[in-house]
């Protein structure tokens, strides 16, 4: 009995000692190291065939864009210190900064930018962003001297400076194919993917580019991204010190993540709308007075702080957020019970029943919440809202654009794009069957207007009008929220991910 | 001879098993909704880019001859190469199935003391105070789902007592010791999910052992407790708790995906979820082949052995 227990004894000091020796193996990184929310393998890392956010994550730090925008869209130069366009708008010429380096040591020039563009838009590269790039032919993109680009076009196109800086219009080195850019990176960005690229390694580490055009920069030996689909994982992941940047925090692990004093929460204002649709040609929703008092019933500062618990803004049943440059009303909207009872007494629908359609769970977090608190606050003027849920599986075919009254979300987008995808008469996603010939030129004159202010001002008379006279209303934009350990400098969130890592510094 | 010729059928049942998965997978992948081409192009592609693809992915083959020009790949060991990343795809499996494979054996070392210990203390103090709680904590955690049990130890030891990485992503340049660091967690995860199922088989076993006769005798003849139960009692109670394990297989290859995805844990479960989502077909028909031969094989093995320790089925 006695040396059973003596063997017991040293088998389980044993254990202990092995235990605390595996424990106390500490992590020696020097690198940036990047938790994102989803990691699809396999990843596709030449920039023209990019899909999901973790194949985003890998070209951010390696590859850059002419121009890049801000939270707002406003554009600023890149790699393209400047650009004007000629006087009808069918010429925009971009001048390249000089001394640019790529990852295999050549220079930048205007070559590089005409093969990547022409590669974009080749049929047999497969890219996405061929359909945002249709108005280019090949012929027309023209290197006019070493660092100036020329693309011609048969119309007038005002918002060039936006569309040629989309996910995929990355700058790659003249000539390389998808092959090459498969196995290692060659654009001019502040960290490289070396050769030896496993497209299906749970993580990937890119390591400076020593020939950087920023002076100074990067500021980190090497950049390690990897995916963490457990937002609890990525919870534990920042808190513990195993991560330095957190791209999105859950909504759920956001109270606990303010607390920690290690960790600081960045907010990307408003990332994501959140909205019902009307389809304008369906009773009762074709009459304009029930579709304006079934926006007035919100207060929508309040929903907003329920929907969002703090990381969101008010919405105006405008895709172009109140805080945008190009928003045409900066203020919310005021809830008005008693103007939407006149209105629905006028339109002699005082007891009015409507079906409101949504997902069984979240579609995205917090839906559900802001359902209930539209069924609420509707039944203050008298309105019944039925909430019908359907499983989130089969929502998308089934209810999606099918039902007159339904939820839905989209990223925000330049309001050039968020104005005609969802709501000129010919939208591919027209959920709200809006078909306003007058809205429609609106916007046609507005992406022939080179004139910025003139352009805007159109913008927000198509605004305006979706306000006055849509179907679609947006209570609510949710921010994106990073969190970073608070050893680290320089970090700016961006609505798309797209952060400039070569700021980024952690002691 | 009557042993070789059951062997001989056995293993011939297994391999057209094998060949009935490989064509339904086949075709079953056939008419998956969406197709990877539409998929890589997005929602309303270029009819040019998409006809181009299409005939660089082979797609513009008819299926039966797909099928077939698959089947010869596959047979001489050659699943082709990813859709999405133009990598081979016996490579991709190979290296989710080698961690797949060290998780195992690290849960399989873990399992067994957690398995063995309470219920050798159970028997011992059969149906007194320590018996009741050791059952209740059991009965405890394996009510929890392996996820949530998952979590928890994350909570515990990679977020308020740090020890141990968040993240298990390792790869080929991870050394020893992180790879075991990231292994750990996961590991005594699934030690625990399958230990507490197994340690009930054992203490019933073992009580049944410890009261028969042969027991009784030992302890008559005044041999050391330790010695029986240990010598004489324990290798007659492991057996039925030894098939317990081999049917826990097929859960440490794929079933355990969601604990995978709590830990980041790059193995086969994880494989085989993100290969569907990405509609990367050569990709799922051969971690699918993988699983099912894992099964088929650990069903042929156990049936064997099943066969050899029981003399009575040796002549049926």
């Amino acid at each position: 009995m006695c040396r059973v227990r003596m063997k017991a004894k040293i088998l389980g000091l044993g254990s202990a000692v092995a235990f605390m020796a595996l424990a106390a193996a500490a992590h020696a990184e020097s690198c940036l190291r990047v938790v994102t929310f989803e990691w699809k393998t396999p990843h596709i890392i030449d920039p023209a065939n990019i899909l999901e956010n973790s194949d985003l994550m890998h070209v951010i730090p390696a590859y850059e864009p002419l121009v890049v925008f801000d939270n707002d869209f406003v554009v600023h130069p890149w790699l393209a210190e400047s650009w004007k366009v000629s006087d009808d708008g069918k010429e925009w010429t971009f001048k390249l900064h000089e001394g640019v380096k790529f990852h295999d040591g050549a220079e930048l020039t205007a070559d590089d930018v005409v093969y990547s563009f022409q590669r974009l838009i080749d049929p047999a590269t497969g890219s996405q962003a061929k359909s945002d790039l249709s108005f280019l032919k090949p012929e027309d993109i023209i290197a006019k001297s070493k660092y100036e680009v020329v693309f011609k076009t048969d119309h007038p196109v005002a918002e060039m400076p936006i569309l040629v800086a989309g996910k995929q219009q990355l700058i790659v080195r003249k000539g390389k194919t998808h092959d090459e850019l498969m196995k290692e990176s060659d654009g001019t960005g502040p960290y490289m993917i070396a050769s030896g690229f496993k497209s299906d390694s749970p993580r990937t580490k890119l390591v400076k580019n020593p020939n950087y055009w920023q002076p100074g920069k990067p500021y980190m030996d090497c950049i390690e991204i990897s995916g963490v689909p457990d937002p609890i994982t990525r919870m534990a992941a920042i808190q513990s010190g195993d991560a330095d940047i957190l791209i999105a925090a859950d909504a759920t692990t956001l109270p606990t993540l303010q607390k920690d004093p290690n960790v600081a929460l960045y907010e990307a204002k408003n990332a994501m709308m959140m909205n019902f649709a009307m389809q304008t040609d369906v009773p009762p929703f074709d009459d304009v007075r029930v579709r304006q008092a079934l926006k007035l019933v919100i207060d929508r500062p309040a929903m907003t702080q329920l929907v969002t618990l703090g990381f969101g803004s008010p919405g105006n049943d405008n895709p172009v957020p109140l805080t945008s440059p190009f928003a045409v009303q900066s203020t919310p909207e005021a809830q008005d019970i008693e103007k939407a009872k006149s209105l629905l007494a006028a339109a002699g629908k005082s007891d009015l029943t409507v079906d409101l359609y949504t997902g069984a769970s979240d579609l995205v977090p917090g839906m559900l919440a802001m359902v209930q608190a539209y069924k609420g606050m509707a039944a203050e003027a008298g309105i019944t809202v039925n909430v019908i849920t359907t499983p989130n599986g089969g929502y998308w075919d089934t209810i999606y654009m099918k039902k007159p009254f339904f939820t839905a979300y989209w990223w925000t987008r330049h309001p050039a794009s968020s104005l005609s995808i969802g709501y000129r008469s010919d939208a591919q996603y027209n959920e709200t069957h809006y078909r306003h010939p007058e809205f429609d030129k609106l916007l046609d004159d507005a992406y022939a207007e080179i004139d910025p202010a003139k352009r805007s001002d159109m913008y927000k008379q198509a605004e305006k009008q979706l306000m006055d006279d849509g179907g679609v209303i947006i209570p609510t934009f949710v921010s994106v929220v990073a969190a970073v350990r608070k050893n680290c400098t320089g970090f700016v969130p961006h609505i798309e991910s797209r952060v400039l890592f070569q700021n980024v510094k952690c002691n | 001879m009557p042993l070789l010729r059951f062997i001989a059928t056995r293993i011939s049942i297994s391999l057209v098993t094998m060949l009935i998965v490989a064509v339904v997978i086949y075709f079953a992948t056939a008419i998956l909704p969406g197709d990877v081409a539409s998929r890589l192009l997005g929602r309303s592609p270029d009819p040019t880019a998409l006809a181009i693809l299409q005939k660089r992915l082979g797609l513009d083959v008819p299926l039966v001859f797909r099928f077939l020009k698959w089947l010869g790949h596959v047979l001489i060991g050659d699943p082709g190469v990813s859709l999405i990343s133009g990598q081979p795809v016996a490579e991709i499996v190979g290296r989710t199935l080698w961690n797949s494979s060290l998780l195992a054996l690290l849960a399989l070392l873990i399992y067994l003391p957690i398995a063995v210990i309470p219920a050798a203390i159970q028997a011992i103090y059969a149906d007194r105070k320590t018996d009741h709680a050791i059952s209740g904590a059991a009965l405890g955690i394996m009510s929890l789902p392996d996820f949530l049990l998952g979590t928890f130890l994350l909570l515990a030891f990679a977020a308020w007592w740090p020890i141990f990485p968040p993240r298990s992503t390792i790869d080929e340049t991870s050394g020893a010791l992180d790879v075991l660091r990231a292994l750990v967690l996961p590991a005594v995860t699934i030690a625990l999910v399958m230990g507490t199922y197994a340690t009930r088989y054992l203490r019933e076993n073992l009580i049944e052992v410890l009261n028969s006769d042969y027991v009784r005798m030992a302890r008559l003849n005044g041999i050391r407790e330790s010695t029986v139960l240990w010598r004489h009692a324990f290798p007659n109670a492991l057996v039925p708790t030894l098939n317990v394990t081999s049917l826990s297989l097929t859960y440490l290859f794929g079933g355990v995906v969601v604990v995978e995805k709590v830990f980041a844990f790059p193995g086969f479960g994880n494989l085989l979820v993100s290969s569907l989502m990405q509609l990367d077909v050569p990709v799922i028909q051969a971690t699918v082949l993988v699983a099912a031969a894992i099964y088929v094989a650990g069903n042929l093995v156990a049936d064997l052995l099943t066969v050899m320790v029981n003399p009575r089925l040796r002549y049926q």
